[in-house]
């Protein structure tokens, strides 16, 4: 006889060889034994985990000259001739090939006629995911109310692609991947059949590189036999394979940890130059690197279901400590990303070379993610502190001034205009008019959206501006891509370097006439400092033209020790602000509040203190 | 042609021997490796070894008999060529082999059927092949041949015997040109097995292509003009021209790409070697001075998303336009 393929002789033929599929065999074989058979199957699942053998082995068992029977013989004329394929009874169709209407009203027309030998006629359509919506709709009476004697049984590998209408009409059955364990048992029979002898190591290997499929796994035994013949290696099963020793991996990773491009860069193009499989060499990068981080988290016994061999822990263990948990998992999502791009690319090994570059020069594609994930824990973290200090402060203000709305805007407006004091470039103040004055010549329009901001600073090279809540499309004019660039150049000309310019929502230009004066007799009341404040808002308020602006501005610089003493007196409030800062800033998505009113409280904690 | 032509295929040919000598022939193989490196040759070196009327003792084929002759004149009736018809290999066409493949083979011991491009099957026409590759008659043998294997149904891949071909290291392709090729400078031998990037078939097409030396000089010059920073106003006059002089857009992006690679190399290794442009030395080291690793990175980053795009039909113009900023660094200025 000719030579077979591996997983074509080793088909199995009756349901208790079928293996990783329990709950599935099972069930069926109560099904024939209790004589429920169901008029429509539909078997789901991975690809090589045993579909097709199961719906063969059930049209089998349906169909033996024994009668029905969940143990089907093998022997009888009629389950030759189904294992073989060309019983009259059962018909294997493919369901890719033969995916039209008239297809399916070709089978409708045939489905009256009674079998020819057996008891059933059993119908098996194959990858039935790839019929056209016609030919599952022309399919849909004849599934619900088949004649008796018809059973279909369905078998795909994407059953989200069949209509709810014929999922309903059938007894639906999932199956499983198929555990590395059962893998490996059944490679050992098909070993001892075959008569070689291979090592546990091997197989694992094979086991692994199946995942869970067991046609996959017969393939590349079918493989490998080939390549080998009787004498089979771990060296020779990794040529075949393509799969790259762990070595290999170790060496790659311990480049990155140690940042030594250039040597990540030559095993890269060593594997290249041997011919190694891209694609495979991702895989199996991304599995070590998998690795790496469960033995940096994971208890052991994890690690024993996972595959990991123990001689290779140790080596494991003692580099995971080397590597930061944050790193491993920026490579594997940097990984995922080039496998998806494996499909488009024409040069993979520049993606690697790009890997290893950004894994390990100074500024650093990794560490600079974990830098900006450390900022956002800073924030988060001081935004708690802030929680829970003005909880313990809360009460005290409470006893001493009833906070009253305009009063906190207004010590917020304080705190804003301290950062000024702190950050703010003395140059801004030289250059902003320079600046205005050319907008205006530029963009009219841009120079007009400018100038109704009620605060104009500079942090960490960007460039903030507030804007009243009335503002709103002026800001949000002005936050245009073009109008930006356009600001964004001028300032750089001006300046010298590059800022970026947020704009948010500074609420507190109170422009409230009415409710100013009640802020400002509070005010007065309180202390005479405040004054000076108070003016500088109306101003605010009264005025907006640029230069006054430009004046306002100074001003705030020269009355800031003031300003401050004034805010040490309310610190109370200034906290309470800051939760509803803290809020308001939530919605606005601004946090340039929190840090400024974090730097703050502790200033005037001491400040209270003293005094 | 007999195996032991074929450059830098040993492992291959080694498991695809073995398979002949122990008579283990699977009846369906994905061949897959870049362009050029000897597949569809190896195919048809396997189907002649599998045939050939005397064979001798390393199994390989006489390269005289009949048969051989025929297969080597492509003319034999029991090799079949699928060939994407229109950048698709469509349903028709696999259906067509179902027909065919129940038609015991005419002549020869077996049947082949060779489907160049499996990559380009659609989604129907490689749903169509499956019952077919999974059990064919015994006789026939089908082999697919494709660039990656990531395109196919995972379905198809497990059915099939994976042989893959790998790349060819430059040595190997330039001692193969000298060889071949009589009055060959030796300095072109050398920057074409380079820019060949392990792929034979390509540098012999490079050896007589002077239109893409030609368009690869300009290009060079072009890219060695542009620094960050320092960018003209007519910078969109410039990308319009660019644009419009692009006709083959995928080997321009090869070269661009690997036109900062080498400056990135350079750049960040010092070494010389695995240069691809091998050159333009001194101008990639004089550029690599004034590249940030940033930029360079974002550009290289943002060609192989290109490459992405042109198979998803995204708009070139806009593409390319993107592309050129980020060479002059003007959005990098602009961050």
């Amino acid at each position: 006889m000719a030579y077979q393929s591996l997983y074509r002789k080793w088909r199995p033929q009756v349901f208790e060889d079928i293996i990783g599929q329990k709950h599935i065999t099972q069930t069926l074989i109560n099904a024939i034994s209790l004589n429920r058979i169901s008029h429509a199957y539909l078997f789901s699942g991975p690809r090589g985990v045993g579909k097709t053998t199961t719906a063969r082995i059930l049209a089998k068992s349906l169909n033996c000259e024994k009668g029905t029977t969940p143990h089907p013989c093998n022997k009888c004329e009629r389950c030759i001739r189904i294992t073989e394929g060309y019983s009259m009874d059962v018909i294997e169709i493919d369901g890719a090939s033969n995916r039209g209407i008239d297809d399916i009203r070709d089978l409708r027309n045939k489905v009256k006629f009674a079998p020819a030998e057996g008891k059933y006629k059993v119908y098996i359509i194959d990858e039935v995911h790839m019929l056209t919506t016609e030919a599952f709709n022309a399919l849909l009476k004849t599934l619900e109310e088949p004649p008796s004697h018809v059973v279909f049984i369905f078998a795909t590998t994407a059953p989200h692609k069949i209509p709810n209408t014929i999922l309903s009409r059938c007894q639906w059955f999932n199956f499983r991947r198929i555990s590395l364990e059962d893998i490996i048992n059944k490679l050992k029979m098909i070993i001892k059949d075959e008569k070689l002898e291979i090592d546990g190591q091997t197989l694992n290997i094979i086991a692994r590189s199946s995942t869970g499929s067991m046609r996959d796994a017969e393939s590349i035994l079918d493989q490998i036999i080939a390549y080998c013949g009787k004498e089979i290696t771990l060296q020779k099963v990794r040529e075949v394979l393509g799969i790259i020793e762990e070595d290999v991996f170790f060496n790659f990773v311990d480049t990155i940890i140690n940042h030594n491009t250039v040597k990540g860069i030559e095993i890269v193009n060593r594997i290249a130059d041997l011919g190694g499989d891209a694609s495979q060499f991702i895989k199996n990068l991304m599995e070590y690197v998998h690795n790496l981080s469960l033995i940096k988290v994971c208890k052991p016994e994890v690690l024993n279901f996972q595959g990991i061999f123990t001689e290779d822990r140790e080596r494991l263990l003692k580099q995971s400590k080397l590597i930061k948990l944050g790193k491993l998992f920026n490579m594997v999502d940097y990984l995922a990303e080039v496998e998806r791009k494996m499909k488009y690319t024409h040069n993979p090994w520049i993606l690697l070379e790009m890997l290893v570059l950004k894994f390990t020069a100074g500024e650093d594609y990794s560490s600079k993610e974990i830098e900006k994930d450390q900022d956002e824990g800073y924030l988060d973290l001081s935004k708690n502190q802030d929680i829970v200090k003005s909880d313990n402060l809360k009460v005290k203000t409470r006893e001493e001034i009833p906070p009253k709305k305009k009063i906190q805007n207004k010590t917020k407006e304080g705190s804003f205009i301290q950062t000024k004091e702190v950050s703010t470039n003395l140059d801004l103040n030289q250059v902003w008019p320079i600046i205005l004055n050319k907008l205006k010549k530029t963009k009219m329009s841009v120079y007009s959206f400018i100038i109704v901001n009620n605060l104009i600073t500079i942090e960490n090279d960007k460039l903030i501006i507030g804007f009243n809540k009335k503002y709103i499309f002026h800001k949000e004019s002005l936050e245009k891509k073009n109008n930006k660039i356009l600001l964004q150049e001028l300032i750089k000309e001006e300046m010298g370097r590059p800022l970026a310019i947020e704009c948010i929502i500074n609420d507190d230009g109170e422009e409230d006439p009415s409710s100013l004066e009640v802020e400002l007799e509070n005010k007065r009341k309180v202390t005479e400092p405040k004054n000076e404040g108070e003016e500088e808002i109306e101003e605010r308020v009264t005025v907006e033209k640029d230069k006054v602006k430009k004046i306002s501005n100074n001003k705030i610089s020269e009355d800031n020790l003031l300003l401050k003493e004034s805010l040490s007196l309310f610190k109370g409030t200034i906290i309470e602000e800051k939760i509803e800062n803290f809020k308001e800033g939530r919605k606005e998505g601004s946090n340039n509040g929190y840090e400024i009113s974090n730097e703050t409280s502790p200033n005037n904690a001491e400040k209270d203190g003293g005094s | 042609m007999s195996f032991k032509d074929i450059v830098g295929q040993e492992k291959a040919i080694k498991i695809l021997k073995k398979s002949v000598q122990e008579n283990r022939i699977s009846s369906s193989y994905i061949f897959v490796g870049n362009k050029g490196v000897g597949k569809k040759i190896t195919a048809l070196e396997f189907y002649k070894a599998m045939n050939c009327l005397n064979i001798n003792k390393n199994n390989e084929a006489c390269d005289n008999c009949e048969v051989c002759s025929k297969i080597n004149r492509q003319c034999c009736p029991d090799l079949k060529i699928i060939k994407p018809i229109k950048d698709l290999i469509k349903i028709e066409q696999i259906r067509e082999l179902r027909k065919d493949i129940e038609i015991k083979p005419f002549e020869n011991k077996k049947e082949i059927y060779i489907i160049d491009q499996a990559d380009q099957m659609t989604l129907e026409a490689s749903n169509c092949l499956l019952k077919t590759i999974e059990e064919p008659p015994d006789y026939v043998v089908i082999i697919l041949i494709c660039l990656k294997l990531d395109p196919l149904l995972l379905t198809i891949i497990s059915r099939c015997q994976i042989i893959n071909f790998r790349l060819i290291s430059s040595l190997q392709i330039k001692k193969l040109l000298l060889n071949k090729i009589n009055n060959l400078k030796e300095e072109r031998a050398e920057l074409i097995s380079k820019l060949a990037q392990g792929s034979i078939g390509k540098s012999f097409s490079l050896l007589s292509d002077k239109e893409y030396f030609n368009q690869r000089e300009k290009l060079l010059e072009h890219l060695a003009t542009i620094f960050p920073g320092k960018y003209d106003p007519h910078i969109f006059i410039n990308i319009e021209k660019m644009i419009t002089e692009i006709d083959r857009m995928e080997e321009t992006l090869e070269i661009i790409i690997s036109w900062y690679r080498d400056i990135l190399m350079i750049k960040k290794l010092g070494t010389q070697k695995n240069i691809i442009n091998s050159d333009k030395l001194e101008v990639i080291s004089e550029i690599s001075r004034n590249y940030p690793l940033k930029i360079l990175m974002d550009i290289l980053d943002y060609s192989e998303q290109i490459q992405e795009y042109l198979k998803k039909n995204v708009n070139k113009h806009l593409v390319l336009e993107r592309l050129y900023l980020k060479m002059v660094g003007l959005e990098y200025c602009l961050k």
